[in-house]
């Protein structure tokens, strides 16, 4: 169990003996002062929204962060308990936060709806005590003033959260497309722009017809805090920071844009239980958001995402169709930020990687997003064994089962997850259906890459050409020959071994040959596809031939009898000989050596010169 | 933005067999389902133990219970709407089984903690009334209230119940197992048993399968002790969980049995 945290926050204190105290350990946090443990900063923004951003919406910006810090800084599923048989993945939470504006903060619809959004994104529980801020902040510290002396437009539809992927690069054209003036809110976890995000913004700039403003907000928590990767709850400080700037100018709520594979983020394995899978723009956590951002404003405000049926195909499609080809290799989808300010963007190994991949090479467009960018290639790089093999082989492997399943088996197999999408959606089975739809045509996208990877790699697939590691070699079976022939080998030697000591429980067979009969018989009973002494094989100027073949597994199978001790020696040479006229060819072979009376007595040793071989094999039957 | 986590299995010694035994070359571990389940319910025994005690899978096999004997009666909305089930009148068996997630979902947040096992059982629910309603219905999207509860009837009699209850506790027990087992079967393939991505495919398959089948040794009991509660007192939370610490009791033992007879 992960030890229960009493958060105080912006210097708050509880006498020693207090209540919430008992079996907690405390998280001191803070967001200004000479050390915060969390970073914000909201940059280029007009001069007016200092004058705009009330007591509660600074609230507001302390509170998110102070959830997402605490969320960075405890560790989930580094242990087991229960006799290691239950993940120690929920944690738990009490923030005692000073406020401005406590009485609001202390509503109890106020605070159920916190809890439950929070909950909801983090699978943690939390409680909130928050008190009177009795000497204020200076709210300088989370804002760095621009040129602008005022925001240029109010009451604007939306505010978009621009994270800098494909997803809400496609929002913002589609967005600016209307011709309306937009606001654009991004978040990065460093303080610098880099040239690749600042070239982004200035062609997207060019290529809207209304007015655009961006603020980049920088949110990071200091290196002693940040251990936990997972962190759930950034979601949460990021439409935060949204409703801010949104409260600032007026507009009716905030927009994410984000496609619903990874909005309803389905369990791509049976170990993604709850919100290992995230819940960033979830139906419900977007709900949930409404509903507290609504509380908060004391108006209708909406977070919405027009893009929950559409898929990263079509997210990619609407780039195209909004001609902003060109500024793809400017975006940035990768998981792990750390590759963000070096010369590649994407590691190529994460879920998000993939992902961005398989929609950029279904709309034929992998001259806009350079192979080069990728630090290892999606589909031939190396995979380390663990995280980043698992989650290729999760990801084909779920699109490959729902690409096969029908609709209804959808719907039953991911009930649950289904039905908390469409909660609240007036019409929940017509869209449950449009989302199963859509997850059908993902599921058929990521299946029509991979054969296309698969035709273009198929030369190095054959000749074991591929990275082993890699994601085509793992799920498309380089080994499969090779793995296919050892396990035919296996259930022979399996027969063998169970039917020739029965076969001679009263009988020492007299030669090789009888046993050879003896094992044909036993091998064509159990219907093994196994032809006898077939076909020649030519070696320099003599031909010989293998015991059996199996002609689909490129197999050759010898059989020896090693009657007694002085058996060994022609055994061996016998071996020898074959390892030499076979070796050459592309065969697999198998030596099964009958040995009733254990007349060999070190196996390893004897079988040594073949197993050091990675086309051969040997069996011992007694 | 989306993230999946994916974590690793304890580090215990019977783990460690576990992924030999997925690791060493013989029989698909699809046809070895049996031994390879079991030694997984070896090694993660406790959890189910626990499952007994969980407000979440006790509540998830009440809800099943009263959403069985809520369509025997005439006016069978007003009984749901008592459990916080409200269908509108055109209603699908999705609806149905949408407003038994969000009944869960409701009564958890008072009456929690969340957790796996409880999340696993709810989906558990899910898949159970979809599989055995969907069944009788033409299609899961389509359909009326009448037809829902004509589809959901023939599920609240005594045999009915059993079938429905099978059908729970098999995927309680499959989804519980592939939470852990998922970890290491994934890792193993190209490997070993699982040469590729078919075989772990095949392989998740037969472990529904079997699971489901195992729990036909609770099919008769579920039924039989459906029937005898509601007619003696009625079914309520306690006598419910009681059921279910009980069944998962002869659920263990016979896949325990099962495997070891491999």
């Amino acid at each position: 169990m992960i030890k229960p945290r009493l958060c105080l926050c912006s210097g708050a204190t509880v006498p020693q003996d207090h209540p919430l105290l008992a079996g907690r350990e405390v998280l001191a946090l803070d967001a200004v002062g000479d050390d915060p443990s969390v970073h914000i900063r909201l940059q280029d923004v007009a001069h007016v929204f200092l004058q705009q951003l009330s007591p509660r919406l600074t609230d507001l910006i302390e509170i998110a962060a102070y959830v997402y810090a605490a969320d960075c800084a405890v560790r989930r599923g580094q242990e087991w308990t229960a006799d290691h048989s239950v993940e120690a993945w929920g944690r738990d939470f009490h923030f005692v936060i000073p406020v401005r504006d406590s009485v609001f903060w202390n509503r109890p619809d106020v605070q159920e709806e916190l809890r439950t959004a929070l909950s909801f994104l983090s699978d943690d529980q939390y409680g909130f005590t928050f008190c009177h801020l009795t000497k204020d902040r200076p709210l300088q510290q989370y804002i760095e003033l621009g040129k602008l002396k005022d925001w240029p437009f109010c009451g604007i539809e939306r505010v978009v959260m621009f994270s800098g992927g494909l997803d809400s690069l496609a929002g913002a054209l589609d967005s600016a497309a209307s011709g309306k003036n937009i606001v654009l809110v991004s978040h990065r976890p460093v303080a610098s722009q880099s040239r690749r995000q600042r070239r982004l913004f200035r062609l997207l700039k060019e290529k809207a017809p209304g007015r655009m403003v961006h603020v980049p907000v920088w949110i990071n928590k200091a290196v002693a805090y940040g251990r936990e990767h997972t962190q759930r709850t950034r979601s949460f400080l990021y439409a935060a920071l949204g409703t801010v700037v949104a409260e600032s100018i007026g507009a009716k709520g905030v927009r994410f844009f984000e496609n619903g594979i990874v909005s309803l983020n389905l369990p791509i394995a049976g170990e993604v239980v709850r919100a290992r899978a995230s819940r960033t723009t979830h139906p419900i956590a977007l709900e949930k958001f409404t509903r507290l951002y609504s509380l908060i404003t004391e108006r209708n405000f909406v977070v919405d995402n027009p893009y929950l049926f559409k898929t990263k195909q079509d997210v990619v499609r609407i780039i195209a169709e909004r001609s902003g080809q060109e500024l793809i290799p400017y975006t940035c989808s990768c998981a792990h930020a750390f590759f963000q300010p070096g010369t590649q963007w994407h590691c190529g190994s994460c879920s998000q990687c993939i992902d961005r991949r398989v929609a950029i090479l279904h709309n034929g467009m992998g001259e806009f997003d350079p192979a080069t960018d990728y630090q290892s290639d999606v589909f031939t790089g190396p995979r380390r064994s663990g995280a980043d093999k698992n989650i290729a082989v999760n990801y084909v492997r779920h699109a490959a089962e729902l690409k096969q399943r029908t609709e209804e088996q959808i719907a039953t197999g991911y009930n649950s997850e289904l039905s908390r999408a469409v909660r609240f959606t007036p019409k929940r089975a017509e869209a449950a259906a449009q989302l199963i739809k859509m997850v059908k045509r993902h599921a058929a996208a990521v299946c029509g890459v991979l054969e296309d990877q698969l035709k273009l790699n198929a030369t190095a697939l054959v000749t074991k050409g591929l990275e082993p590691t890699s994601m085509l070699a793992v799920v498309c079976g380089q080994e499969r020959f090779e793995a296919s022939s050892k396990r035919f080998c296996n259930r022979m030697l399996g027969i063998l071994s169970r039917g020739l000591p029965v076969a001679f429980q009263k009988e020492t067979p007299a030669n090789e040959v009888r046993v050879q009969e003896v094992a044909d018989a036993l091998l064509k009973a159990a219907d093994e596809e196994l032809v006898r002494e077939f076909p020649f094989v030519r070696w320099s100027s003599s031909l010989a031939k293998p015991d059996w073949s199996v002609e689909a597994l490129n197999l050759f199978v010898e059989l020896k009898y090693p009657r007694q001790k002085s058996d060994v020696l022609r055994v061996t040479e016998g071996i020898a000989a074959d390892i030499t006229k076979y070796g050459d060819t592309s065969t697999y072979t198998l030596f099964v050596v009958y040995d009733p009376h254990h007349v060999i007595l070190d196996e390893a040793q004897f079988s040594a010169p073949v197993v050091a071989r990675s086309n051969m094999q040997m069996g011992f039957v007694r | 933005m989306g993230h999946t986590r994916l974590g690793r299995i304890p580090k215990t010694r019977k783990w460690s067999e576990i992924v030999a035994l997925l690791s060493e070359t013989g029989k698909l571990p699809a046809e070895d389902v049996a031994r390879i389940s079991r030694r997984a319910l070896e090694a993660t025994e406790t959890g189910l133990d626990l499952a007994a005690d969980d407000p979440g899978v006790r509540y998830a096999f009440f809800l099943l219970t009263q959403v069985a004997l809520a369509s025997r009666e005439d006016d069978w909305s007003s009984r749901l709407s008592t459990l916080g089930i409200s269908l509108p009148a055109d209603a699908t068996v999705f609806d149905l089984t949408a407003e038994v997630q969000g009944a869960i979902d409701d009564h958890l947040l008072s009456h929690g903690p969340r957790t796996d096992i409880g999340e696993i059982a709810q989906q558990a629910v899910g898949e159970a009334l979809a599989a055995t309603a969907g069944g009788q219905t033409p299609s899961m999207f389509l359909g009326g209230a009448e037809n829902l509860q004509d589809a959901l009837r023939g599920f609240s009699t005594k045999a009915g119940f059993a079938h429905l209850g099978q059908k729970f506790f098999g995927q309680l027990l499959s989804r519980y197992l592939n939470f852990f087992l998922s970890r290491a079967t994934a890792d193993a393939v190209g490997r070993g048993r699982i040469a590729q991505l078919g075989d772990l495919n095949s392989f998740n398959d037969a472990l529904v399968r079997h699971c489901e089948q195992s729990a036909h040794i609770v099919r008769d009991f579920c039924g039989e002790w459906y029937s005898k509660t509601e007619f003696q007192e009625g079914i309520d939370l306690q006598n419910a969980s009681r059921f279910v610490a009980v069944a998962l009791e002869k659920l263990q033992a016979e896949m325990r049995q099962q495997g070891a007879e491999q």
